[in-house]
């Protein structure tokens, strides 16, 4: 195992080791971070950065020991390396800036102190690397994705320059490229503000560098990164992979930058001209300079490797393979609503694709019933120092779980870090099944922002139209007909199915409800089928089905009801699809499966902050005639409408305009082939 | 967890059972067709441990699999010592459900097609709990 260290543990320092590792592993060497050297607690973003690359030391593992900063050893860095109890053939590295040899001397007898050996020292003070820090930036080949459109990142520019704000947007308009910006928290805070979401804009620590290099053809440099270790690294990136490189600053008059790349012009206003007549004509014969440099030979981490004795990594077997596999996570919540949709995609693709699911335990079940395997992930627990400690062990099964090159389908609200990490750091190909009719009140900005890790965006659109609302634009959006499990007639009987609910439980019933209120997650209806159940309680013609899911709650007061049984069942849709009045919230999937399956309903909203709006649903269906919104408070009203429906012709009347709607088709298939398309475009 | 959440969870343990409709409706459904697996693909990822909100927390594992346990009694068992101890159990389950979500337990999936797979999911687990014990 090759193992890397710091000199220092301030977060810069920890930082800076974290851009070297995985800058090393990026260009197919694995080298691991001590887990019991990172003392202070690190920021979230770094968290996830690191988490591929920690472990657990065994002094005998260790074949080389590379210590970065080495020059800015410290006493408590010294005591946590003679814990490292590293074995006479270990190869020792210190690097760093030994320009006095006072510097050199000192780091020399303290390592071979503590380590028992002499290291070797590697002096960064004489590299004629274009900038002048302690820490070695590496540039790595990335995998360029060969897209159809041009890619332009417009690395580090300063967005609070008013002109320049102005100037990039005009830009990012272009037809002729997809653009890319890379640059500050602030400036990204400022540019979304004014000009929302519908450009990619990332904050430099918003993702390790490797991934973010991966964005782009054509890199315009804007403004000097001498002192910016992952704008650095970034660039080196692309110089070693053969990006064409424009350098729009006025910064690097001595010559270096020109042996790389090609000067543009320093006026924003004439960069896409520019681009267009200069650069994309040329990007092959650019990007071959870049890749020939005298800076991408100094800065390529191969290079880096033979310094430390490093051999050349083996081919990486996951950029060969050629069968994709579809990955579908369907997440927020309890996921259900999410998984259920996803399975009845997954089942529209074609036999020959490899599909499986991450998912919530409670939605596992229900997709291997479906044929499906899955992976389990874990829950956010209140009980944890970070909202999302669970997120981190997530990042890690859905990494394992996937090969480069392969799909993810996502289908939630929130892109938690895991998923959106996982795409990044494996360039797989996203897509983001996104249901739409978001409350108003809803903070939304983080799911929008995130859109820009998928390659497209489905959306399955509500049956009634003015329920369909557009929250973003852009190519990669695609919208398909609301997406539906119906009963199919080979194998469902209405008929059939209520004489063996009969003989189940021994009830002679006329009428059959099905209650289906909600796991309770959202908002509590104890209350509400307790009302249900007490007036069903008087109708002797009718049993009525409460519908609750193997794990959800269930209160003790339900089982004592006649008429009213407790049920839990994976296949929920044939039972209602066999009843005469359906009482249920209002979730995409239950409301949907009501309207297309011609079955009279009372719908009782779920209204919560991170919700879909329940109500406008159901009140554009009520409004139609084509069901009965009752509100969660409106107990009495409840009653007398549940015996309009059963005892007088209301059922009738909905079930005749639910007959006469024009519904849009159904999408299962279109979203199927929307997925295809991207699994055959591999 | 607080005195009062454990005291709710106790008053909804009671051995009632909503009747299970599987057998009749999955003739029904078209999709039904009962083979996939849970799985774990792991690539040996470093399990940290994890700080909690409040440094006192305490969790134990408890595995929970097989026909043979009464889960009411189980689970009435255990959040009266959550109540009382203040110790926080966490179910390790293998099979598709455990029983005990519905009470309220904090329940986590073992997953894997090999037991050493399944030993693995459960050890991430374990460093996600900080739990040293397990019964």
């Amino acid at each position: 195992m090759i193992l890397c260290e710091h000199g220092s543990n301030t977060p810069e320092a920890t930082e800076a080791m974290l851009v070297f590792v995985s800058q090393m592993n990026a260009a197919g060497q694995e080298v691991k971070i001590n887990a019991d050297s990172i003392k202070q607690p690190l920021h979230r973003n770094l968290q996830y950065e690191i988490a591929p690359y920690l472990c657990d030391v065994q002094c005998s593992q260790i074949s080389k020991l590379i210590i970065l900063g080495a020059d800015t050893l410290n006493n408590d860095k010294l005591a946590d390396f003679r814990r490292l109890k590293i074995q006479p053939e270990t190869q020792i590295y210190a690097i760093g800036n030994f320009e006095k040899t006072q510097t050199k001397i000192s780091v020399l007898s303290r390592l071979s102190y503590v380590l028992g050996k002499d290291p070797e020292l590697i002096d960064l003070s004489n590299s004629t690397e274009i900038t002048d820090v302690i820490n070695p930036a590496l540039g790595v080949p990335i995998l360029i994705n060969n897209k159809k459109r041009c890619r332009v990142m417009l690395l580090a520019p300063n967005l609070e320059d008013e002109h320049l704000i102005d100037g990039v947007y005009s830009f990012s308009l272009s037809r002729k490229f997809d653009t890319i910006i890379v640059t500050n928290g602030k400036s990204k805070d400022l540019w979304q503000k004014r000009y929302g979401f519908n450009c990619d804009i990332f904050y430099y620590g918003e993702l390790p560098p490797e991934d973010l290099s991966a964005k782009a053809d054509i890199c315009v440099l804007l403004s000097d990164i001498k002192k910016n270790l992952r704008a650095k690294t970034i660039l080196y990136n692309l110089v070693v992979s053969g990006a064409a490189i424009v350098d729009s600053t006025r910064n690097n008059l001595d010559g270096k930058f020109q042996e790389f790349s090609v000067p543009g012009p320093t006026d924003i206003g004439h960069l896409s001209g520019f681009l267009a007549n200069e650069i994309l004509p040329n990007t092959k014969e650019l990007g071959e300079i870049s890749r020939n440099s005298k800076l991408s030979h100094e800065v390529n981490a191969d290079r880096f490797m033979e310094r430390l004795n490093i051999s050349p990594p083996m081919v990486n077997d996951n950029n060969l393979k050629s069968d994709c596999r579809v990955l579908f996570v369907p997440t927020n919540g309890v996921g259900l609503g999410h998984a259920q949709r996803c399975s009845l995609v997954a089942d529209k693709l074609s036999s020959s694709t490899k599909t499986r699911f991450a998912a919530f335990p409670s939605c596992l079940p229900m997709l291997n019933r479906y044929g499906f395997d899955g992976i389990p992930l874990v829950s956010r627990s209140n009980l944890h120092a970070a909202p999302y400690d669970n997120d981190l062990l997530n990042y890690r099964r859905l990494y394992s779980a996937t090969s480069n090159r392969d799909l993810l389908v996502f289908d939630g609200g929130y892109v938690f870090d895991s998923i959106f990490r996982t795409i990044a750091k494996r360039k797989l190909r996203g897509i983001w099944i996104r249901r739409g009719l978001w409350q108003a009140s809803q903070n939304n900005t983080v799911a929008l922002d995130r859109e820009k890790i998928f390659e497209r965006v489905i959306v399955p659109m509500e049956a009634f139209d003015e329920l369909n609302h557009s929250y973003s634009r852009g190519s990669r959006l695609k919208t398909v007909g609301p997406i539906v499990q119906q009963p199919d007639p080979k194998v469902f009987d209405r008929k059939k199915l209520r004489e063996q609910l009969r003989k189940r439980f021994k009830i002679d019933f006329t009428n059959l409800t099905v209650t289906m209120l909600g796991g309770g997650v959202a908002a509590d209806r104890t209350a509400q089928v307790q009302a249900i159940c007490a007036g069903m309680e008087k109708r002797s013609d009718t049993l009525n089905l409460i519908v609750t899911w193997p794990t959800a709650r269930v209160d003790p007061g339900w089982f004592s009801w006649k008429n009213s049984r407790i049920v839990r069942t994976h296949h929920a849709n044939p039972l209602v699809s066999a009843c005469d009045l359906f009482i249920s919230a209002v979730g995409y999937n239950s409301f949907h499966e009501a309207i297309y399956n011609n079955v009279p309903s009372i719908f009782i909203p779920q209204m919560s902050s991170y919700m879909d709006d329940q109500r406008a649903r159901a009140e554009a269906a009520a409004d139609r005639g084509a069901a009965i919104l009752v509100e969660p408070t409106q107990m009495s009203s409840l009653e007398r409408e549940i015996n309009l429906c059963l005892d007088d012709s209301k059922a009738t009347e909905i079930r005749s305009v639910l007959a006469k709607l024009e519904l849009p088709e159904t999408g299962n298939a279109s979203a199927a082939q929307l997925i295809q398309e991207i699994v055959h475009d591999s | 967890m607080t005195a009062d959440e454990w005291s709710m969870i106790i008053t909804k343990i009671a051995p009632l059972n909503a009747e299970p409709l599987d057998d009749i409706l999955e003739v029904f459904d078209i999709r039904y067709s009962s083979n996939g697996n849970c799985i774990l693909p792991d690539n040996g990822w470093h399990s940290s441990q994890k700080a909690f909100q409040n440094s006192s927390t305490v969790c134990i594992g408890v595995r929970v699999d097989g026909d043979n346990i009464d889960r009411t009694d189980l689970s009435m068992k255990l959040a009266s010592m959550a109540l009382e101890k203040e110790i926080m159990p966490i179910i390790f389950s293998r099979g598709d459900y455990s029983g005990m979500e519905k009470f309220g337990f904090r329940v986590e999936k073992v997953s894997g097609k090999t037991e050493a797979q399944r030993l693995e999911c459960e050890e991430q687990l374990k460093r996600f709990w900080n739990i040293s014990v397990v019964i």
